[in-house]
């Protein structure tokens, strides 16, 4: 079409965004950086220059690392059962389930990603009381009696379940967007392949995977990219405790900034996070090959 | 031809709609004509039309009933002074904690602001946003001396005052009648050993001893407080908290944690001590599952007299630290140095604290007063009297840890008030708060 070789036109189309984009998102992380250098609080008048004190502190901080820690096990959680697990039920639903209950099953598993994560938050701290919550009667009623915990009270259990929290509700979404890739596959390939005989597990991994290896490949680097910037889910539920055993970088920054009164450290902080997932995503385009895709698409 | 001059039109329409949109949502950030900041311009040019003046006033009381009673206050300040207006928001405990420095830092400037006492208020002095009422107080005597002189002091900082307190709380043990009636224990406990004693009664009985709700630390850090100032003597703990010594390797301090430490070991608190809420924790006892809650007075009307009684923190055999003391804390109000009407703010806070007023937040709401005269048979009841009376004869005031500390320091120390149920040691968290003051912050 003509207009996409109209260059005055293009740049016209594209500078709201642009804009938009540059002054809400590139300018707060300049400044970010920025104020990274200074010492100063949220209702400090001045601001005083420290250089790159707060960096060296950074790196140094037992309690970033053990943040860092809880981020990097959110994300090989959530890549399990995310981005795997999410395949898995997505292929089943698909092309194992009948369309009535796939149909119904979407639904179900989908709800839970449309509802506010600071209600489920609020809900699930409830499930989990061990004496008003219904999660530790039912574990009772089935014999489990002997996992029972206070399970957002007690150190050793409470990140794992508030991780679990985020699997349950955000499972949905990608089974959504795995059905998406998947639905894209010609029924052909996979009637072609029944006619050879190969079962429900080979077709999955000789057909399936390698044809939607992109979408895999984007929603691993979502899961990641999230885990790290997590934030409401453990705010609600602990807001970092009991202790800092479910700390996390983004908690660890808004304590920092808003309770520690040390506005600095925690832009230093911020620009850590940034680069850790501006990291991710670099890996992220260099594996999905943008060019081929789109060309790909352009041509069928 | 019709066809297209109708598309040319209404693509031109959609693309005006869409910018339009757009530059409504970058509008809040202009301050002149949108309508979203047109409050916070009124309030600024608020003396010039008609000598109308508009103050904003934060506070920290969203609750129904308190708010109830403090619109009927404004209304009635409003009612005899016609030509100032004021725009009161309220905040909860926790969310204020972090919305004022926001609101103090940006635009939206309140006029009036609450805050707590110690290193909270000492913060918005050094950075020049609270002004100095000094000579307020010295041209009026009459209301200065009203005041109740100790927690008057807490606004004292270098010798001038930068707020007047508005009610103040303090910690007792509320306890349910009926349990202890159950456990056969007639008399409350006056020394740790006996509380310990009671403790295992109610325990063998089958209630939770003390419900403890620390989901969030501040609950238990006000055990803390109490300990501390109990079993640390009082020049090392002036030292530790105002930032001269960063040592906090006094025993108290790690004796404190252990106590409580030993408490949870014995079954006296409910296991899920770091998890249940505040609110859980009151339920319980209300509900009569725990037979005891250390508790705020601001929170009295909860616990209904002929249900719930009250005895004080129990005296600690061969404690180093003064006995007799108040756990608890003023609410203060300081005026921003931005208001622009300082005589009509403290007009206000005049108002907020006189005996009238006073009278009311005791009677309606069961608030601590900050003034003579405002507890009376008329207002309040027997029991709060004499909670009130012995408060004002207190040889002194225990503020809150997280107030008194700074806020670094603080923050660590509330962490160690959960850790401490985790299992670390006492003596490593007292090391790790002393590692947190000694270093650069």
């Amino acid at each position: 079409m003509a207009i996409y070789k109209n260059k005055k036109m293009l740049f016209l189309f594209l500078f709201p965004s642009m804009l938009l984009i540059g002054a809400l998102i590139f300018l707060p992380v300049i400044l970010n950086v920025y104020y990274s250098l200074f010492k100063w609080t949220a209702y400090s008048k001045s601001m005083k220059f420290v250089g790159l004190d707060y960096y060296v502190k950074l790196f140094s901080d037992k309690n970033v690392w053990s943040a860092f820690r809880n981020n990097a096990l959110y994300a090989v959680i959530s890549i399990i059962f995310q981005a795997i697990l999410g395949l898995v039920l997505a292929y089943i639903i698909n092309n194992i389930a009948s369309k009535k209950i796939a149909v119904v099953s979407r639904v179900i598993i989908f709800i839970p990603a449309v509802v506010s994560i600071t209600a489920i938050g609020l809900l699930w701290v409830i499930i989990y009381n061990p004496s008003i919550g219904f999660l530790n009667p039912i574990l009772e009623s089935i014999g489990l009696g002997g996992v029972i915990k206070d399970w957002l009270g007690d150190k050793s259990t409470a990140m794992m379940a508030v991780i679990m929290v985020s699997q349950w509700q955000y499972m949905g979404e990608m089974v959504m967007l795995y059905t998406v890739g998947l639905q894209n596959i010609p029924t052909e390939l996979f009637e072609s392949a029944k006619i050879d005989g190969a079962n429900s597990l080979q077709t999955f991994f000789r057909i399936t995977v390698p044809l939607i290896k992109e979408t895999i490949l984007m929603n691993v680097m979502i899961t990641i990219i999230g885990a790290f910037m997590v934030f409401d889910e453990v705010y609600v539920m602990t807001s970092g405790g009991p202790g800092r055993s479910t700390e996390v970088l983004a908690s660890l920054l808004y304590k920092t900034g808003f309770r520690q009164d040390n506005m600095g450290y925690a832009c230093a902080i911020g620009v850590f996070m940034f680069v850790v997932t501006f990291i991710f995503a670099i890996v992220e385009l260099k594996m999905y090959n943008v060019k081929e895709t789109m060309g790909g698409g352009k041509n069928e | 031809m019709k066809r297209a001059w109708i598309k040319k039109v209404l693509s031109v329409g959609v693309a005006t709609v869409m910018c339009v949109g757009m530059l409504a949502g970058c509008g809040s950030t202009e301050k002149t004509e949108s309508a979203s900041s047109s409050e916070s311009s009124d309030a600024e040019d608020g003396g010039s039309s008609d000598g109308q003046i508009t103050l904003k006033f934060v506070t920290k009381i969203p609750e129904d009933n308190r708010q109830k009673c403090m619109k009927e206050i404004i209304a009635s300040f409003e009612e005899s002074h016609p030509n100032i207006k004021i725009e009161q928001t309220a905040y909860g405990d926790e969310e204020i904690k972090d919305k004022l420095k926001v609101l103090l830092g940006g635009d939206d400037k309140p006029d009036i602001y609450f805050t707590w006492s110690g290193e909270r208020l000492q913060g918005y002095i050094d950075e020049d946003l609270a002004v100095d009422l000094t000579k307020y107080l010295d041209d009026d005597a009459e209301w200065k001396d009203n005041f109740n002189q100790s927690m008057l002091e807490t606004c004292n900082k270098e010798g001038s005052y930068y707020a007047v307190p508005w009610d103040y709380s303090s910690k007792v043990f509320f306890y349910n009648k009926e349990v202890f009636d159950a456990c056969g224990i007639t008399t409350a406990p006056t020394t740790w050993d006996e509380f310990l004693a009671d403790c295992e009664i109610i325990k063998n009985a089958g209630y939770t001893p003390i419900a403890i709700g620390n989901q969030y630390p501040w609950v238990v850090c006000h055990w803390i407080t109490t300990l501390n100032q109990k079993l640390v003597p009082a020049d090392v703990l002036e030292a530790n908290y105002n930032g001269e010594n960063a040592d906090f390797s006094d025993p108290g301090y790690a004796q404190a944690l252990n106590m409580l430490k030993e408490l949870l070991d014995k079954g006296y608190i409910n296991s899920d001590v770091n998890s249940c809420t505040y609110e859980m924790s009151q339920s319980m006892v209300l509900e009569g599952k725990a037979g005891m809650i250390y508790d705020e007075t601001q929170i009295m009307s909860k616990y209904d007299e002929n249900a719930f009684g009250t005895f004080d923190f129990p005296e600690i055999e061969g404690e180093a630290g003064e006995a007799g003391y108040v756990t608890g804390g003023p609410d203060l109000y300081c005026v921003n140095t931005s208001c622009e009407y300082p005589d009509e703010a403290v007009e206000f806070l005049k108002y907020l604290t006189s005996v009238e007023a006073q009278q009311k937040i005791v009677k309606d709401i069961q608030f601590m007063p900050v003034v003579d005269g405002a507890a009376t048979e008329e207002t309040a009841t027997a029991n709060a009297i004499s909670i009130i009376n012995k408060n004002q004869e207190a040889p002194g005031v225990a503020e809150w840890l997280d107030c008194v500390l700074n806020q670094t320091v603080a923050n660590e120390y509330l962490v160690a008030c959960q850790e401490i149920f985790n299992g670390t040691s006492a003596e490593d968290l007292m090391q790790s708060i002393s590692d947190v003051a000694s270093g650069e912050y």
